[in-house]
């Protein structure tokens, strides 16, 4: 078996190297040319203000049990999906998400590094809410962009939603080690504080 | 005891998000030119100077030397309480004495190391520590640079300072033998005297002509 210490090393050396690649930024609505199904799932992946506010509702989850994670399986792609059809439909004019974005992950990322023992609802009011929002932002983001048929994507981004969910909160439940607790905490801190960093950041930009 | 193959290691998601990280995720399109350059950008920032490599590092070492919890305590009230520093001069909230706040940081939180100093109650210690984030944060907040996406560079950014307490932690753990608690104390005198040099720095800023070359090198206009 391989050693845990050299297991980390190994991955923290890929880290740094891959981190220090990731300098530049693309589109959020993509076209891969493999289906709008395939786009969904891009889509998502290739907007970091969905997937940390995604990852921070599965650790808030995962941390509080096995209610609260099954719950997510069904509450958050459903809330996501529903709100993007919403926000597809919608003919207001689109508003920016950075700073909703900026405010839940600030606050997901907070409630994970503090532990608190919420109740199994309050996880899934924070996952209707978080997910409401990023889904409504992405379904008018889809409209903006003219995206064809926006159905297919919304569902793929649901699927990919449903999927993270499975996988992740299982294994944050597998982590029963002290220590684990402990980075899952680091984590949240971490979405929490760069949480409050894109607010400020989002104030300065709108504020000019 | 039950074991689960198919799913990975805990190593193995901190390559992949690095991964997902590292081929260009993008918050939002519109990135134009002479805005932030993503996580990479932001990871290299609290590596740009000596002073918070110091105070960072510093914390890492104290946390080691206090041990549970505050080994992983301080680690995450420096970044939070960072975060609100960041945030305060994004937006343009001033804070006084900036570059003193951030030489007496290296210096006391270098003297704590030398000293070993064990606070009974844990709130001193991440009080001093949460206090001094704030003066690193609004100097790392001001210096920002402007873009439309600052995700990728606020990720970057808090994860660097989390690597360097890292970094102290690790070294640290040196603390299991009684040379290494030496070793340990000796670092602490190091940032200390890292601390003093700044501290210096700070109180006596250089004289304009040396700090803006640009500005002696200008000619003065003849007059007519």
């Amino acid at each position: 078996m391989k050693s845990p210490l050299r297991q980390w090393i190994r991955a923290s050396l890929g880290l740094v190297v891959a981190l220090l690649g990731a300098t530049r930024a693309e589109a959020h609505v993509i076209a891969s040319g493999m289906g709008s199904f395939y786009d969904g799932i891009g889509h998502f992946f290739l907007s970091p203000d969905d997937v940390l506010a995604v990852l921070a509702l599965i650790l808030l989850a995962g941390m509080r049990g096995s209610a609260a994670s099954t719950r997510l399986l069904f509450t958050l792609p459903v809330a996501w999906a529903g709100a993007g059809v919403i926000g597809l439909l919608t003919t207001a004019p689109a508003l920016s998400g950075q700073i909703p974005s900026a405010c839940s992950i600030l606050l997901l990322g907070l409630l994970v590094a503090s532990d608190l023992p919420l109740a199994t609802w309050i996880v899934m009011a924070l996952a209707l809410i978080a997910g409401g929002l990023h889904g409504y932002f992405n379904g008018q983001a889809m409209r903006e962009a003219g995206v064809n048929p926006a159905l297919i994507q919304l569902a793929g981004v649901g699927f990919t939603l449903f999927v993270l969910v499975l996988h992740l909160t299982d294994w944050i439940q597998k982590a029963r080690r002290p220590w684990m607790r402990i980075v899952l905490r680091v984590m949240g801190s971490w979405l929490g504080a760069a949480g409050l960093l894109l607010l400020g950041w989002s104030l300065r930009t709108r504020g000019g | 005891m039950k074991t689960s193959p198919r799913y990975p290691s805990w190593p193995a998601w901190p390559a992949a998000v690095a991964l997902w990280l590292a081929t260009g995720p993008a918050a939002h399109a519109h990135i134009g030119a002479g805005e932030a350059g993503g996580f990479a950008s932001g990871f290299k920032h609290p590596w740009s100077g000596l002073d918070h490599i110091a105070a960072m590092v510093a914390v890492g070492l104290w946390g080691a030397q206090l041990g549970m919890p505050a080994i992983w305590l301080l680690p995450v009230t420096f970044p939070l309480i960072m975060a609100v520093g960041g945030f305060m001069g994004l937006v343009g909230i001033p804070l006084p004495g900036v570059e003193i706040g951030i030489g007496a940081s290296a210096l006391l939180l270098g003297l704590m190391v030398a000293a070993e100093v064990k606070p009974k109650k844990l709130i001193w210690p991440a009080l001093l520590v949460g206090v001094f984030g704030l003066f690193h944060g609004h100097a790392h907040g001001t210096e920002l640079p402007p873009g439309e996406n600052g995700l990728l560079y606020s990720m970057g950014f808090v994860i660097a300072t989390g690597t360097l307490h890292a970094c102290g932690i690790g070294i640290g753990e040196v603390r299991r033998w009684t040379a290494g608690r030496t070793v340990l104390r000796v670092c602490g005198g190091v940032i200390a005297l890292v601390g003093v040099y700044f501290l210096w720095e700070a109180a006596h800023p250089e004289a304009p002509e040396a700090s803006s070359p640009p500005a002696a090198m200008e000619m003065p206009t003849p007059k007519k």
